[in-house]
C-alpha cells in the first residue's frame, strides 16, 4: 500500500497536448475516481502512473519512490482492464497465478495464495474453467482477483466495468468496492461514467482536455463545483447571470436574489449555478423571506421517467431545469404560470474557468 | 447467394476446372512418366519403379538432395527466429522510420531474382565470401525472411496488445512475456512463417543457380543442368518427388496461415 | 551511463529488429548498390586486371542494337504473359471469390495455390515432357482425330510462352481472388436494388473495386518474367535468348561482370519506373 504523487505531469502526442501540468495526490488507501470526457487525459495519466507511457516533463513517485525510471514490470502495480485481457491459453487459476509464477513464488505458497485470491471474488470453485468459458462478470472479477494476488502497492482500474451491462455493473461496482476496503490498497479509477465515480471513489479528480479541473470528495466537488465545466459534467446545474451587490445577486431585469453565505456576494459580475433537486415547484407565489431565491416562470415540458420528473420552466429568459419526486408532481399543473423558489445557500457561485479549487 | 442474372454457376465451374487442368495436367503427365519404363515416353504406360532406384544410386543427385534439403533447414531456422523477432519489434512499437522498414520488406519479393542474384555473387565475390554453401544461406535467408515477417505480423495482427500490457503490469519481463503470452498465440504464424522458408529456400532455384559452386549445387541447380544436357527419365522421377515434397509442406503450411485471407 | 527506462525500451526494440534487417542489407541492399558500382567499372577488381570506372558498359547497351533488341523483346514476352494471365486469371478468380461457396471454395483455392508453391523449375520441366514431339500431345491428338497430326511445340516462343503463363498464372488469380471477395456484398445488392444489370455491376462496380488486386497480380507477372532466363532456355531452344539469358551469359559463360551488372541495372530502372506507374492504383490495394 503506498500513495501515489505526480507532481506537474506533461505529455504530447504530435500536436495534441494530451497533458498539461497535472499535478495531484492519490492518498494511501483510497479510493480515487479519475473522471472526464474522452480525450480528457484521465486514461494517459493512468497510463503514465502504470509506466506504459512516458511523460515529457514532471514527475510520479509510488509510496515516496520515484518512477520515472522504472519500467513497468518492476512498479509492483496491479492493473485491470476494459476487456478484462485475460490469458486465452492458460486457466483461470494459471492466470491469477501469473503474477506470482514471474515472482518465482514457490508452488506450495502460490496454490494458496491464489485459492485465497479467488475467495476473495467469490470464484472459488472456478479454477480450472478457461476464460472463454466464464461470463463478463466472472472474467473481470478473475482480472481483479489476478490484479490484487501479487499483493500490489498500487491498484490501477482502466474503466473496467464499461463492457458489463448494467445491472452488473452496478453489483461489481458493489463487489469492487467491499473488496478494495477489505484489502485497504491505494486505488486508482478511471470512468467517464459520473454516477460511477460518485459512487466509488473517496476522492475525485476531474480532467479535461489534460488539465485538471477539480479535485476531492465528491460531495464537495458537487457542492461546489469550480467552473461550469464541473458544475455540468458531475451532476446537472442551472446558470444564472447577474451582478453581485450588497444583499445577493441582481438580474439584469432589476430583481434581486438573497445571497446567504458566509462570505459575502463578490461584487461585480457573476454567474451563480442551482442543481435541479435544489429547486421547488409551486402554483402560488411562496411567502417572500430573505433566505429563499423565488423566480416566476412558465412550465413547458414535463417529462417523466419513473422516479423522478423533470419540469422544464422558461424564467427570466431561461430555461430552467428542476427535478422533482413523481409525487410532487400532484401539486403543480401541467402547464402556465409557476413559481420556482430554492434556499439561497443551495446557490453556488461560478467564476468562470478558474484556477481549480482542491477540497477541504 | 446467387447471383441470376449473371454468369451460370455450372459455367463457371467447369472454367474453373479447365484452369485446374491446365495447372496440373503437365505435373501428373510428369508423375506418369516417372513410372513409365519406356525411355522415350512412349506409350503404353509399363509401370516400373526403374527410373526411382537409379536415382537412389545417382551419388550426384542424392548428395545435392540432402544439401537442398540441410539448406533449407538452416535458412528455416535463421529466417525464422530473425524475422519473428523483427515482426514483435515491429509489432510492439511506434517510432518513426517504421513505415520505412516496412517497404524495406518489398525489394526482394518485388526485384527479378535475376537481379538480386547477381548482385548478390558480385557482392560475395567482393567481400571474400564467394560461391558456395554459406553464400547460398545468405541468399536464402534474405529472401525468405521478408515471407516470415509478413506472416507472424499478420497472425500479431489478431493479438491483443493488452495481453502483453497486462502481464507486464503482473511483473514479467521481456521475456517471460513473450514466452507465457505472445509466442502461444502466434504459434501458429510463427510454423506458417518457418514452413514458407523452407518452401522458399528449397524451391529456390535462380539466386542458388548463382551463389552455388559447380561441384556443389542445390538440386534445383543440378536438375537443371541435368536438363541442359539431356532429357533422362530420372530427372522425371526426382522431380516428382520434389513437387510432392513441396506441395506437402505447403498443404502443411495452409493448416497454420489462411492463404485466402482471414473471413 | 544509465539510460531511462524509454531510452532502453527503444535499444531492446532495435536490438530485435536489428539482426534481421541487417541481413537484409548485407545480402540485399548492399549488393544492389555494389552492383550499381559495378556497372561503371571496366573489369571486375578481383581478377587482378587494372581496372577503371567507364560508362562504356552502358554505351556498349545503346551501342549495338542487339541489347535494346533483347530488352524490348522481354518486355514484349511480359506483356504477352501477363495479358494471358490476367485473361485467364482473372474470370477463374471471379468464379472462385463471387459464385463458389463455403468448404469447395477454399479447398478449390488451395489446390490453384498449391502448384505455386512448389518449383518452379520442375513445373517447367513438366511442360517440356508434355510439348516435345512425338510425345503425349501426339497420342492424344491421334485418338481423338481420323488424321496423324504431329504437334511440336518444343523449343519455340510458343512453348515459353505457355511456361511462363503456367507459372505466373496463380500470382494473378490469388490477388483477384483477394481483392473480389473484399468486395461488400451489400453493394452489389445496392446495385441491383437500383435496377442495373449485370454487364454494367461488372463493369463500373466489380473491375475497379478489385483492379488494385488485378495490376498487382499483374505486377508481379510482368517484373519477375522481364527477367526470366530459365524458362527460355529450358522451352524455348533457339527462340529462347531473351534479356535475361544474356545477362545470365555475362555472368555464367562470358565472365564480364561489369557488363552483366550494368545490364542488370537497366532492367532494374525499367522495372522500377513500371512499379512506379502502377504505385497509384497498388497504394488503394493497401
Amino acid at each position: 500500500m503506498a500513495e501515489v504523487k505526480v507532481r506537474g505531469l506533461a505529455l504530447d502526442y504530435g500536436t495534441t497536448r494530451a497533458l498539461s501540468d497535472v499535478s495531484l495526490d492519490f492518498p494511501d488507501g483510497q479510493f480515487f475516481g479519475l473522471l472526464g470526457p474522452s480525450g480528457s487525459g484521465k486514461t494517459t495519466l493512468l497510463r503514465c502512473i502504470a509506466g506504459f507511457i512516458y511523460p515529457d516533463h514532471g514527475t510520479i513517485s509510488i509510496g515516496g519512490e520515484s518512477v520515472e525510471n522504472v519500467p513497468v514490470e518492476k512498479r509492483e502495480i496491479g492493473m485491470m482492464f476494459q476487456n478484462y485481457a485475460l490469458f486465452p491459453n492458460m486457466s483461470v487459476a494459471e492466470n491469477v497465478g501469473f503474477g506470482l509464477k514471474v515472482r518465482k513464488i514457490g508452488p506450495a505458497e502460490l496454490k494458496r495464495r491464489v485459492g485465497e485470491a479467488l475467495e476473495l471474488v467469490q470464484l472459488a470453485a472456478m479454477g480450472d474453467r478457461r476464460p472463454h468459458q466464464l461470463s463478463g462478470g466472472q472474467r473481470q472479477r478473475v482480472a481483479l482477483a489476478r490484479a490484487i494476488v501479487t499483493r500490489p502497492r498500487v491498484l490501477l482500474l482502466d474503466e473496467p466495468l464499461s463492457a458489463l451491462d448494467k445491472a452488473l455493473r452496478l453489483e461489481m461496482q458493489i463487489e469492487l468496492k467491499r473488496i478494495q476496503r477489505e484489502v485497504g490498497i491505494t486505488t486508482i479509477f478511471v470512468t467517464h461514467d459520473q454516477e460511477e465515480a460518485l459512487t466509488l471513489s473517496d476522492r475525485i479528480g476531474i480532467l479535461k482536455d489534460g488539465r485538471l479541473v477539480q479535485e476531492g470528495p465528491p460531495h464537495d466537488i458537487y457542492r461546489m463545483p469550480a467552473n461550469r465545466f464541473a458544475a455540468t459534467f458531475l451532476g446537472e446545474a442551472n446558470f444564472i447571470e447577474g451582478m453581485g451587490v450588497a444583499s445577493g445577486i441582481r438580474l439584469a431585469d432589476g430583481t434581486i436574489l438573497p445571497w446567504y453565505a458566509v462570505r459575502a456576494a463578490p461584487a461585480g459580475p457573476l454567474t451563480i449555478a442551482v442543481r435541479p433537486e435544489s429547486i421547488s415547484i409551486s402554483a402560488k407565489k411562496p411567502e417572500p423571506s430573505g433566505l429563499t431565491c423565488i423566480l416566476k416562470g412558465e412550465l413547458r415540458q414535463v417529462v417523466f421517467s419513473g422516479p423522478t420528473v423533470t419540469c422544464l420552466v422558461d424564467a427570466r429568459g431561461l430555461r430552467f431545469k428542476v427535478l422533482l419526486k413523481t409525487p410532487e408532481l400532484a401539486s403543480v399543473q401541467t402547464s402556465g404560470e409557476v413559481w420556482l423558489s430554492w434556499p439561497a445557500n443551495q446557490s453556488m457561485i461560478i467564476a468562470g474557468e478558474t484556477p481549480p479549487v482542491t477540497g477541504s | 447467394m446467387k447471383e441470376k442474372a449473371s454468369i451460370p454457376l455450372y459455367l463457371g465451374c467447369a472454367y474453373t476446372g479447365l484452369v485446374l487442368f491446365f495447372l496440373y495436367a503437365p505435373i501428373l503427365v510428369m508423375a506418369l512418366m516417372s513410372f513409365n519404363a519406356s525411355e522415350f515416353y512412349a506409350f503404353p504406360l509399363n509401370f516400373t519403379l526403374d527410373w526411382y532406384r537409379k536415382l537412389v544410386g545417382n551419388a550426384e543427385i542424392v548428395s545435392s538432395a540432402w544439401r537442398s534439403v540441410w539448406i533449407a533447414a538452416a535458412t528455416t531456422m535463421i529466417a525464422t527466429t530473425l524475422g519473428t523477432a523483427a515482426s514483435l519489434a515491429l509489432f510492439r512499437h511506434d517510432f518513426p522510420g517504421k513505415k520505412f522498414l516496412q517497404a524495406m520488406l518489398f525489394p526482394p519479393i518485388a526485384i527479378p531474382w535475376l537481379i538480386i542474384g547477381t548482385a548478390m555473387l558480385i557482392f560475395f565475390f567482393w567481400i571474400g565470401i564467394g560461391r558456395g554453401t554459406p553464400a547460398v544461406i545468405l541468399g536464402h535467408v534474405a529472401l525468405a525472411l521478408p515471407y516470415v515477417i509478413v506472416v507472424v505480423s499478420a497472425r500479431l495482427q489478431t493479438f491483443d496488445i493488452q495481453l502483453e500490457e497486462a502481464a507486464r503490469s503482473l511483473g514479467a519481463g521481456n521475456w517471460d512475456v513473450t514466452r507465457y503470452v505472445t509466442l502461444p498465440w502466434i504459434a501458429s504464424g510463427v510454423v506458417a512463417g518457418a514452413l514458407f522458408a523452407f518452401a522458399v529456400s528449397f524451391d529456390q532455384f535462380v539466386v542458388s543457380y548463382f551463389l552455388a559452386e559447380p561441384g556443389d549445387a542445390t538440386l534445383p541447380v543440378m536438375i537443371y543442368t541435368a536438363i541442359r544436357k539431356g532429357f533422362t527419365p530420372e530427372i522425371n522421377a526426382i522431380s516428382t518427388i520434389i513437387i510432392v515434397i513441396s506441395m506437402t509442406v505447403m498443404l502443411a503450411a495452409s493448416r497454420y496461415f489462411k492463404f485466402g485471407g482471414e473471413r | 551511463m544509465v539510460l531511462t527506462a524509454k531510452q532502453s525500451d527503444r535499444l531492446r526494440a532495435g536490438g530485435q529488429l536489428a539482426p534481421a534487417y541487417l541481413w537484409l542489407t548485407v545480402a540485399v541492399f548492399l549488393p544492389l548498390s555494389a552492383m550499381l558500382f559495378f556497372s561503371f567499372l571496366s573489369a571486375a577488381p578481383f581478377t587482378g586486371a587494372g581496372w577503371h570506372g567507364t560508362t562504356a558498359n552502358y554505351a556498349e547497351f545503346f551501342s549495338r542494337s542487339i541489347y535494346p533488341d533483347l530488352l524490348g523483346r522481354s518486355l514484349l514476352l511480359s506483356c504477352v504473359v501477363t495479358l494471358l494471365c490476367v485473361l485467364i486469371g482473372y474470370p477463374c478468380a471471379y468464379v472462385l471469390a463471387r459464385q463458389i461457396k463455403g468448404r469447395a471454395r477454399e479447398a478449390l483455392f488451395l489446390l490453384i495455390i498449391l502448384p505455386f508453391w512448389s518449383n518452379s523449375l520442375v513445373r517447367i520441366f513438366s511442360w517440356a515432357i508434355v510439348l516435345r514431339g512425338n510425345g503425349i500431345i501426339d497420342h492424344t491428338l491421334a485418338a481423338v482425330l481420323p488424321f496423324h497430326v504431329s504437334v511440336n511445340l518444343m523449343f519455340s516462343y510458343t512453348a515459353v510462352v505457355i511456361g511462363l503463363v503456367h507459372s505466373y498464372l496463380p500470382y494473378v488469380i490469388l490477388t483477384s481472388y483477394l481483392a473480389l471477395q473484399a468486395i461488400d456484398e451489400n453493394l452489389i445488392e445496392a446495385a441491383r436494388s437500383l435496377g442495373a444489370p449485370f454487364r454494367t455491376i461488372l463493369a463500373r462496380l466489380i473491375l475497379p473495386l478489385s483492379l488494385p488486386g488485378l495490376t498487382a497480380g499483374a505486377v508481379l507477372i510482368f517484373v519477375p518474367v522481364a527477367g526470366s532466363f530459365m524458362e527460355p532456355r529450358i522451352l524455348g531452344g533457339r527462340y529462347g535468348t531473351f534479356y535475361g539469358t544474356l545477362i545470365e551469359d555475362q555472368f555464367v559463360a562470358v565472365f564480364n561482370w561489369p557488363l552483366g551488372a550494368a545490364l542488370s541495372f537497366i532492367l532494374l530502372a525499367v522495372v522500377l519506373a513500371i512499379l512506379g506507374l502502377a504505385s497509384p492504383v497498388l497504394k488503394r490495394a493497401g
